[in-house]
């Protein structure tokens, strides 16, 4: 009888201190806490698929961008040089109908005049073979071969000069594009590069949230530890039993307590229900 | 050389001033739609500095604030610790007093 006592005592004890010092909702707490961890844990792993996914994409986004900006590049450059030719080619065309309708023109012109003083001293020799005509003949002869070899000339070079003017000018361009293509090349360059170390502190900030991340995780766990524990009479307690020699567990006396308030708190709940529906109706009779 | 040559002469040089007057023009051409390309690149580089400097703030804040969460619940964690072996002890000890008294007079048999 006695031992039962000593038995019972320290059992009695514990219900007296779980009363006093259990608190409400800690089991739920426990709960919510385990649930936080666990949906925490899958925005850790999402997150982690999130980040790589935002910086391979925005790498590769970039990477088509810098692609698709060098094409355009080369594509203004050969569309411009085609533009420089077809424009010199064109002014060189018209250059040369209008240099060709002048020479014509400026041809005839001396000719004429050159032609004329030849006949006229032919004719004059025609009726004085005099020294004097002869001379004038000869004279008349050597400047019409000088004007049509001077005329000859002019033509070559002036068809020469056009030549040079068009292909100086369309030189000129070929290097004003390649230059300047060239310029937005480097530019082009200098702005992907630029962007390749931002790319290298994007992965570096996804790195520290990725650490944050876990760090607020291992705080929530800790919560959790926090909650788990247990009152400090509760732990005189087991300690206590464990060193008088009772290994108790606790924990099934706990449950036991749970289960069994829920149970009573249920039937006075369909108690007090059954009662409320009796007074109801006593007051509606008449 | 004839009048009508030297004519000729001033004409054509006059005629060679359309070359430098398209190369101007094709210059100003070339030059705009250049302009208009690097732009689009150097924006669209400016949204993801935006984009990376915005996340970078954020990685820097996180980075401030996580010093003080692994602090606390270091704190936590030995504070839970220290607070378990206190109480423990106490209870052990009262234990095994009352254990030793009561053993003299009802010999427990030791659950261990």
């Amino acid at each position: 009888m006695r031992n039962l006592k000593v038995s019972f005592f320290p059992a009695t004890l514990m219900l007296v201190a779980l009363l006093l010092c259990g608190c409400a909702g800690r089991r739920e707490a426990i709960a919510l806490s385990n649930a936080t961890i666990a949906g925490s844990e899958i925005h850790q792993d999402a997150d982690a698929i999130i980040y790589d996914g935002l910086s391979s994409s925005l790498g590769r986004q970039f990477e088509l961008l810098f692609r698709a900006k060098r094409a355009e590049l080369e594509t203004i450059r050969q569309k411009f040089l085609a533009k420089g030719y077809e424009k010199f080619d064109g002014i060189f065309a018209v250059h040369m109908k209008s240099l060709d309708q002048d020479l014509k023109e400026a041809e005839s012109e001396d000719y004429q005049q050159a032609h004329q003083k030849l006949l006229d001293a032919a004719q004059a020799y025609k009726t004085d073979h005099s020294d004097a005509k002869a001379k004038a003949l000869h004279d008349a002869i050597e400047a019409f071969r000088k004007e049509t070899e001077e005329f000859s000339k002019f033509r070559s070079d002036s068809i020469r000069q056009e030549i040079e003017a068009r292909n100086t000018f369309l030189q000129q361009w070929q290097r004003t594009v390649e230059t300047s293509c060239q310029d937005a090349l480097s530019e082009i360059q200098k702005i992907e590069t630029e962007s390749a170390t931002m790319f290298e502190k994007l992965d570096s900030s996804l790195a520290k949230l990725r650490t944050h991340h876990k760090a607020i995780l291992n705080g929530e766990r800790q919560l959790g530890e926090y909650l788990k524990q247990k009152t400090a009479i509760r732990i005189v307690l087991e300690q206590f039993l464990h060193g008088v020699g009772l290994d108790v567990s606790l924990g099934s006396v706990d449950n036991w307590i749970h289960k069994t308030a829920a149970t009573v708190e249920g039937h006075l709940n369909t108690r007090v229900e059954s009662l409320n529906k009796k007074l109801e109706g006593e007051a509606a009779r008449p | 050389m004839g009048e009508a040559l030297e004519k000729l002469k001033k004409k054509q040089e006059e005629r060679w001033k359309e070359y430098a007057k398209a190369l101007a023009d094709l210059q100003a051409e070339l030059a705009r739609e250049i302009q208009k390309l690097t732009e689009e690149v150097r924006q669209e580089a400016e949204k993801l500095q935006k984009l990376v400097t915005a996340i970078e703030e954020k990685a820097n804040e996180a980075e401030k604030s996580q010093a003080d969460i692994e602090a606390k619940t270091k704190e936590l964690e030995t504070a839970l610790k220290q607070f378990e072996a206190r109480w423990g002890g106490l209870g052990q000890n009262l234990g095994q007093i009352v254990r030793n008294r009561i053993g003299t007079f009802f010999p427990l048999t030791p659950v261990r």
